[in-house]
């Protein structure tokens, strides 16, 4: 049985919530901030917020898979999890509850590393 | 979105014609991706490395914490209300069910001469039912003979002794009433437990003074004060045993009496608490200190004055505050009034001169004594408004 104080419940829902999605925020602006994919910021907390959802029903809770999650959902789209090849496969082979972020997250690198080789070439 | 993770939330679906970062030219193998292999405002630094840094840096800065947050593995979002009858009401609360923090509430026999009620509920999820225990934390608080139930609320009635509540002389406040609420709620399958503390505030730590002396003292009337009536103040020597003050009419009559004495004074005694007025070895049971009606003032400096300086000073603030609108003006030492209450002090006329200047007849005499020593006598100016018309138990 999960037990908690209220205060410790008022913390986990609001105070760390928000706690947590401006850390997250940050450091997603710091580093995407300057490049195209900055919807601008509003908008990216949104997709922070949408990021966390999108890890829980991963069963991923860590800040840091959240982040991984937010920047591919900057980087590619919302749905990249369904919409890119790379990434359903990755899902697919997922075993259990196995955290998948930083898999994920490097096959994007991957993917993206590959279209800039592809791009110098051209 | 297919994820299992949709949430329906609306996230920036990026398209490539809003990335492209160089509308001077094709994005070459791009196939609908979302980035760019571009130079970013002239930085080379490829968008890949970014990435790579970007997710280094998470790993270094953010780490293991949770994300806050609703998720699907996160509890429920539990949130437990409470009730009094004193919530109720408008003036006092905004909404009648309250968190916590804002609960207000009193225990113990109301006018009815029943035990007051208190009430919990699970206010989300909504309509949730859960199995609650109410206990009291202290001797002070009471028992409660039925503190457990099942449902989406739960009422709950302490019951209090005057064993577990003296009402005797003290000079230190009396602890707030508590309660542990535990509710265990099922939810979604899980079973999910929530302990709350309600706590007495300290208006309702000195409210609750005057139910247990309304419970238990003898010919003790005064009614359960309003909150409102209960307030802060910057002067210590107006406080009983708290940091708040009772007053009722305190305030008012000692701007009055300043302001008639063209200086300040110093209170002795102001609002007492019942139990501090028992401490001040005041033996009356309604005594209009304890509604802070009643200020007993001082000269400043008045324990350095001697002879006819002291006369004269005490003198002049018992006239001063004969001209504030009170119920009575006495001149007492201690608990005793030494002189006719708030009756005029003789003026000095050639037939009675006042030879020491202290503005006092030499010859003036009251029920035998000479007035002067009265006034030599005296410990402070006592000066009462009787308590205001109000409900008993507010």
């Amino acid at each position: 049985m999960l037990k908690f104080e209220s205060d410790q419940r008022r913390e986990i829902t609001a105070a760390a919530r928000d706690e947590s999605e401006r850390r997250i925020f940050a450091l997603l602006r710091q580093h995407y901030g300057p490049t195209h994919v900055w919807p601008g910021d509003a908008q990216a907390l949104e997709v922070v917020r949408a990021a966390t959802f999108k890890a829980a029903g991963y069963e991923m809770n860590a800040e840091r898979d959240v982040f991984k999650i937010a920047a591919l959902m900057l980087s590619f789209s919302d749905d990249f999890d369904a919409r890119e090849p790379w990434a359903r496969e990755i899902v697919a082979a997922r075993e259990g509850n196995a955290p998948i972020a930083d898999l994920l997250y490097q096959a994007g690198i991957a993917e993206v590393r590959r279209h800039e080789d592809a791009a110098r070439r051209s | 979105m297919s994820g299992p993770g949709d949430t329906g939330l609306t996230a920036p679906r990026f398209t490539r014609a809003l990335l492209d970062p160089s509308p001077s030219g094709p994005l070459g193998g791009f196939t609908g991706k979302a980035v760019s292999p571009e130079p970013i405002q002239g930085d080379p630094t490829r968008f890949s490395k970014r990435m790579e840094d970007a997710g280094a840096a998470a790993d270094q800065q953010l780490g293991d914490k949770q994300a806050g947050g609703d998720c699907a593995t996160c509890p429920p979002r539990i949130r437990l209300e409470h009730r009094s009858q004193y919530t109720a009401k408008t003036r006092y609360s905004e909404k009648e069910w309250v968190i916590a923090d804002k609960f207000i509430f009193l225990v113990g026999k109301d006018v009815s001469g029943k035990f007051r009620t208190l009430s919990v509920r699970v206010a989300e999820p909504a309509g949730a039912s859960a199995t609650w225990e109410v206990t009291p934390i202290g001797e002070h608080s009471g028992t409660i003979p039925k503190r457990t139930g099942t449902g989406n609320r739960f009422d709950y009635t302490p019951e209090v002794t005057n064993a577990q509540r003296p009402i005797t002389a003290s000079r230190k406040p009396n602890p707030p009433v508590q309660y542990s609420i535990k509710a265990t709620i099922t939810h979604e399958g899980k079973s999910h437990e929530i302990t709350e503390v309600v706590s007495q505030d300290e208006r309702d730590i000195i409210r609750q003074e005057y139910v247990d002396q309304r419970m238990w003292r003898k010919g003790f009337t005064l009614h359960v004060p309003y909150r409102t009536r209960i307030k802060e103040t910057t002067r210590a020597d107006l406080r009983g045993n708290y940091q708040l003050i009772l007053d009722s009419a305190m305030t008012e009559l000692l701007t009055a009496t300043e302001a008639a004495y063209g200086e300040k004074v110093y209170v002795s005694s102001g609002w007492r608490n019942p139990r501090r007025n028992l401490a001040a070895g005041s033996q009356v049971p309604n005594s209009n200190h304890q509604h802070g009606g009643a200020l007993d003032m001082q000269p400043v400096g008045a324990k350095q004055m001697t002879g006819a300086t002291r006369r004269s000073a005490y003198l002049r603030l018992y006239n001063a505050a004969r001209t504030v609108r009170s119920r009575v003006v006495l001149l007492e030492k201690g608990p005793r009034a030494v002189y006719p209450s708030s009756a005029a002090v003789p003026e000095p006329t050639p037939e009675m001169p006042d030879h020491n200047e202290d503005g006092i007849p030499d010859a003036a005499t009251s029920k035998g004594s000479r007035v002067e020593s009265l006034f030599d006598i005296a410990s402070h100016v006592h000066i009462d408004r009787a308590a205001p018309d109000e409900a008993d138990d507010d």
